[in-house]
């Protein structure tokens, strides 16, 4: 019984991070509909530029303020890099069809991948440690740990912060335009162009957080980490309802949870297939994700 | 306006392939051909194969070359893909007429080189492969590093006979086949002497959170975890063990041999061991000469592929020395009358499989430092 | 037709006979990787060009194949070479039974999803062959049936991708053709006039896959080692790359292009670089720049003999 609860809490844990990057996806996807491969890269990004702002500045000391530092940088760096990739590898196919966007969203991926690899070096760098992770409490044998409780905190803040964002503030308003209208909206007096570069850099800047969050709990970065994780996120944001916030965030949690037991009992090598065979069951039975919005297709 | 396109591109391909057909052949130059992974997922050790390779050529030219000649070192990047390695050690053989090979990181990828290397009768020789398959290619096959039973009998033995342990669990990495093949012998070893397995579980190469698993292997309570993966993997894993509050001391490979893996697992790796070529406290000055200069060089500290690396070059520089002339067949039995080589990571000789007779050290982890506990020689 | 058929099959045996007497091993190797590399581009073109049905995950189809033939010729055909266009065969058909399964969710599933499942379904194609140990699991499958010489290898992977742009063009021109770009064009009207769209789906996918199957079986007898890791996602997307740049929709497009980026990253090699192969960032990038600026690729939806 121990062992469950112990696999429940790493479960929640980790699908914690998965809703994080997850809400970056669903955010993009819900308001421009296409699905930014190069999320989980940008993720990556932020990771790193905090890591060589803090060399630069020679912080290696664990503080509230270091751990504030570092968090603005991944904040500051994905979120710049994020209006980059859109303004010059997606702006150009606004008008093309999806599967361009997609080919090319998958073309800045592996760019940012390989490039990384070739830029920052292969080899995986030590994240340094912005916060001492202590334990905060223990019930029997189960420790809950510092950084957890902050990527709760955070997962959570991030939802009720998004979903205010989009359902009521008038940026909001313009996003749900541009998302259900967008031929339309500039008519509205809305400007498209910044309220899709608003998109992408709130995605951004929320991969970012995740990043810092993720390095400092698995103090290890190199430029595939976002591979993995990547997947799996956009998996549970599929899975959750693809443009859904709530969506993403159950989805995110479902499937950490589903991992963990599927590695705690001792199948860990198929924990890939498992994600894949949940969404593909989950699409079969309902096209459009657990949260998902039907919607009719127009003649 | 198509066709002139296309037949314009067919006819700039064909001219691109002859004049890459015809190589000038320089006969001062003794030409030395690697093929290693400089980017994709096993970047981080094919890069420092590469240094290991280059550092060792630049001294050795430095020194005078071989009889007179200077090596010139092609390298090619295979991308960590298995289509190319058999696309740029066909390049090395065919079109840039190398008289001699080193590679590869993994088995895999070795046994597609060697496999070519044999059929054109050119010796190669891995650093760091350690499947005993690899040198079972063929003659021209040869290997500068211990192979899987070896290993990992040695840490069986020690977990049973120094540290007097009986139950030991197995964390292994199951995507590489170093791991898997250590993990198998580890296991084999342990139950012949009377030990017991109490959980052997898997994760893959590239997890970053292996606390289900560790959790499991918790409730089971073993004595000591053979971790016989990569040291990426396992600085988090040590880390999340002592998170955990789990006691249990850890075991493993080579793998785990390189700076970053206290970089990155700090304390938490402190007082456990792996086998490995060489100890940082060794007072060789080959290995301290070379932990010094590599530094220097590339302002990173070495690891046990660039140490291999380099060792691997210098057996391939003292055969084409003991040569009469050199030829790959000249090379390939000068390879395998090696006795005795001094190298970087001990003491070398070859045996009849073309794999390397070399002792293992058993070291206990102390930040930086690799502490010397015992020493394993193959019977 | 008869005679431009007649002259392309000379010129190809031509083209054969220099290279085995004038080029050495190395640049016959690369030019049988251009053939099973134009098998895959046809195969992916075929469904994602044609048919317009986002497939990520080809990767998984030619694992199916390479693995189904590897094991077929070196297990139960006794290690014969002749065997291997048999086995490859059954390579094939095995994919196009995965490629069935795959296309049933298709039908209900737009773009967006159906390329997420097609590269699910990869995935989980590759996390089994992981974990099976009678195929060799993470070490891989070695020792596959290699072909006696290069006349033999490239004369059958050719006269493979012959039949495999023969067959995949003349569907293209034919009604089930027209069918596939119809439902392309505008699924709803395709509906109204009668065609019956889940079944054209259907075939389109059982027909790309088991040309898939087949470019994997010959790929898995020309490099005789195959493993998990060389059908990851990387392999979908350079396929995906090869498709794209030559032209969705172009079936000699695909062939072109594959000529064109097999030699490409050979000749980028002889670049001073400073020892990383550029190609996988050179690939992305002109991805990009494909489709941004020139999104129809080298040929559009035309053949290259169409004026």
């Amino acid at each position: 019984m121990q062992e469950f609860f112990q696999h429940t809490l790493n479960g929640l844990s980790f699908g914690s991070v998965y809703a994080l990057i997850a809400l970056g996806y669903t955010m993009v996807y819900g308001i421009l509909t296409m699905i930014n491969f190069a999320h989980s890269d940008i993720y990556m990004m932020g990771a790193f530029g905090t890591y060589y702002v803090m060399k630069y500045l020679n912080i290696s000391e664990p503080s509230p303020i270091n751990f504030a530092i570092g968090l603005m940088a991944a904040m500051i760096f994905a979120g710049f890099i994020g209006y980059c990739v859109e303004k010059f590898a997606y702006k150009p196919l606004r008008n093309s069809p999806k599967m361009n966007v997609l080919i090319t969203a998958i073309g800045v991926s592996i760019l940012f991948e390989f490039g990384g690899q070739i830029v920052f070096g292969a080899d995986p760098k030590s994240f340094p440690t912005l916060l001492n992770d202590i334990e905060v409490f223990r019930i029997n044998d189960i420790s809950i740990r510092l950084i957890d409780l902050i990527i709760y905190a955070v997962t959570f803040s991030s939802l009720i912060g998004l979903n205010y964002l989009i359902n009521k503030t008038q940026t909001g308003r313009a996003m749900r335009a541009v998302s259900s209208r967008p031929d339309m909206a500039p008519l509205m007096g809305i400007n498209t162009n910044k309220i899709i570069s608003a998109t992408f850099i709130t995605g951004s800047v929320l991969a970012g957080i995740a990043a810092v969050l993720v390095a400092m709990k698995y103090p290890k970065i190199d430029p595939m980490m976002g591979v993995k994780i990547g997947t799996s996120s956009f998996v549970a944001a599929v899975f959750g309802g693809i443009g859904s916030l709530p969506g993403a965030v159950v989805g995110g949690y479902l499937l950490g949870l589903g991992e963990y037991y599927l590695i705690g009992y001792g199948a860990s090598t198929y924990k890939e297939a498992l994600s894949f065979t949940l969404l593909i069951l989950v699409l079969l039975a309902k096209p459009t994700g657990l949260f998902g919005l039907k919607t009719k297709e127009k003649i | 306006m198509k066709r002139f396109l296309s037949l314009s591109l067919t006819l700039f391909l064909v001219s691109v392939f002859s004049i890459s057909c015809t190589k000038k052949k320089n006969d001062n130059e003794i030409l030395l051909g690697s093929y290693s992974s400089n980017t994709g997922a096993t970047a981080t050790f094919g890069i420092y194969q590469m240094r290991g390779i280059e550092m060792a050529i630049e001294e050795i030219n430095k020194a005078g070359g071989i009889k007179g000649k200077m090596i010139k070192h092609i390298n090619y990047d295979n991308k960590s893909d298995d289509n190319e390695t058999l696309s740029v050690v066909k390049r090395l053989i065919n079109q840039d007429g190398v008289v001699a090979l080193i590679g590869e990181i993994t088995s895999g990828r070795s046994k597609i080189g060697a496999g070519i290397a044999q059929e054109n009768k050119v010796p190669m020789i891995t650093p760091s492969a350690t499947n005993p398959d690899v040198t079972k290619v063929g003659n021209f096959i040869f290997r500068a590093c211990f192979i899987d039973p070896f290993q990992g009998q040695v840490m069986a033995k020690f977990m049973i006979n120094n540290l007097k342990m009986k139950k030991a669990a197995i964390l292994r990495d199951v995507k590489s086949d170093y791991s898997v093949g250590l993990a198998e012998v580890f296991k084999a070893e342990v139950i012949k002497n009377g030990g017991e397995i109490v959980d052997d579980i898997a994760y893959q190469e590239g997890d970053v959170d292996f606390k289900s698993q560790l959790t499991s292997i918790k409730t089971k309570k073993p004595d000591a975890i053979f971790v016989p993966g990569y040291y990426n993997e396992v600085a988090l894993i040590a880390k999340q063990a002592k998170e955990l509050g789990m006691a249990q001391v850890l075991l493993g490979g080579d793998g785990w041999s390189s700076p970053k893996l206290f970089e990155i697992a700090k304390e938490a790796i402190n007082g456990h061991y792996f086998s490995n070529h060489y100890t940082t406290e060794s007072t060789e000055p080959k290995t301290v000469e070379f932990v010094k200069n590599f530094k220097a060089k590339y302002k990173e500290d070495a690891d046990v592929m660039a140490a291999l690396a380099y060792d691997a070059t210098y057996m391939m520089a003292d055969a084409m020395k003991t040569a009469p002339e050199i030829t790959s067949d000249n090379i390939r039995i000068a390879l395998s009358q090696i006795k005795n080589f001094q190298g970087v990571t001990g003491n070398v000789t070859m045996n009849e499989n073309r794999d390397a007779v070399k002792n293992a050290v058993v070291v206990k982890v102390d930040g930086t430092n690799y502490k010397f506990i015992t020493s394993v020689s193959p019977q | 037709m008869i005679k431009k058929l007649i002259l392309f099959f000379i010129s190809f045996v031509g083209v054969g006979l220099i290279c085995q007497f004038f080029l050495n091993s190395y640049i016959q190797s690369l030019v049988i990787s251009f053939l099973v590399n134009a098998i895959m581009a046809l195969s992916l073109n075929f469904i994602t060009g044609v048919a317009n049905q986002f497939s990520l995950g080809h990767a998984g189809f030619m694992a199916l194949g390479a693995y189904t033939s590897a094991v077929i010729t070196k297990e139960f055909f006794g290690h014969q070479w002749f065997m291997i266009p048999i086995s490859a065969l059954l390579g094939g058909l095995v994919a196009s039974f995965a490629g069935y399964l795959v296309s049933l969710p298709s039908f209900k599933l737009r773009g967006d999803y159906l390329a997420i499942v097609t590269f699910g379904f990869a995935e989980i194609v590759r996390v089994v062959i992981l974990n099976w140990n009678y195929v060799g699991g993470p070490r891989g499958y070695s020792s596959i049936t290699a072909w006696p010489s290069f006349t033999v290898s490239f004369a059958i992977t050719g006269i493979f991708l012959f039949i495999t742009f023969l067959v995949l063009y003349n569907l293209k021109i034919s009604w089930f053709g027209r069918n596939l770009w119809a439902i392309n064009e505008n699924e709803i009207a395709a509906e109204v006039m009668g065609t019956p769209i889940a079944k054209n789906k259907r075939s389109a996918f059982m027909i790309s896959s088991f040309f898939a199957g087949v470019g994997g079986a010959l790929y898995a007898h020309h490099v005789s080692y195959i493993s998990p890791a060389t059908f990851g996602f990387l392999m979908s997307v350079q396929i995906l790359i090869f498709a794209v740049f030559g032209g969705l929709g172009s079936m000699s497009g695909s062939v072109l292009s594959a000529m064109i980026l097999t030699a490409l990253p050979e000749v980028l090699r002889s670049l001073p670089t400073g020892g990383v192969d550029l190609r996988m960032i050179i690939f992305p990038i002109l991805l990009i720049l494909v489709m941004i600026l020139r999104p129809q690729g080298l040929m559009g939806r035309k053949e290259i003999f169409e004026k």
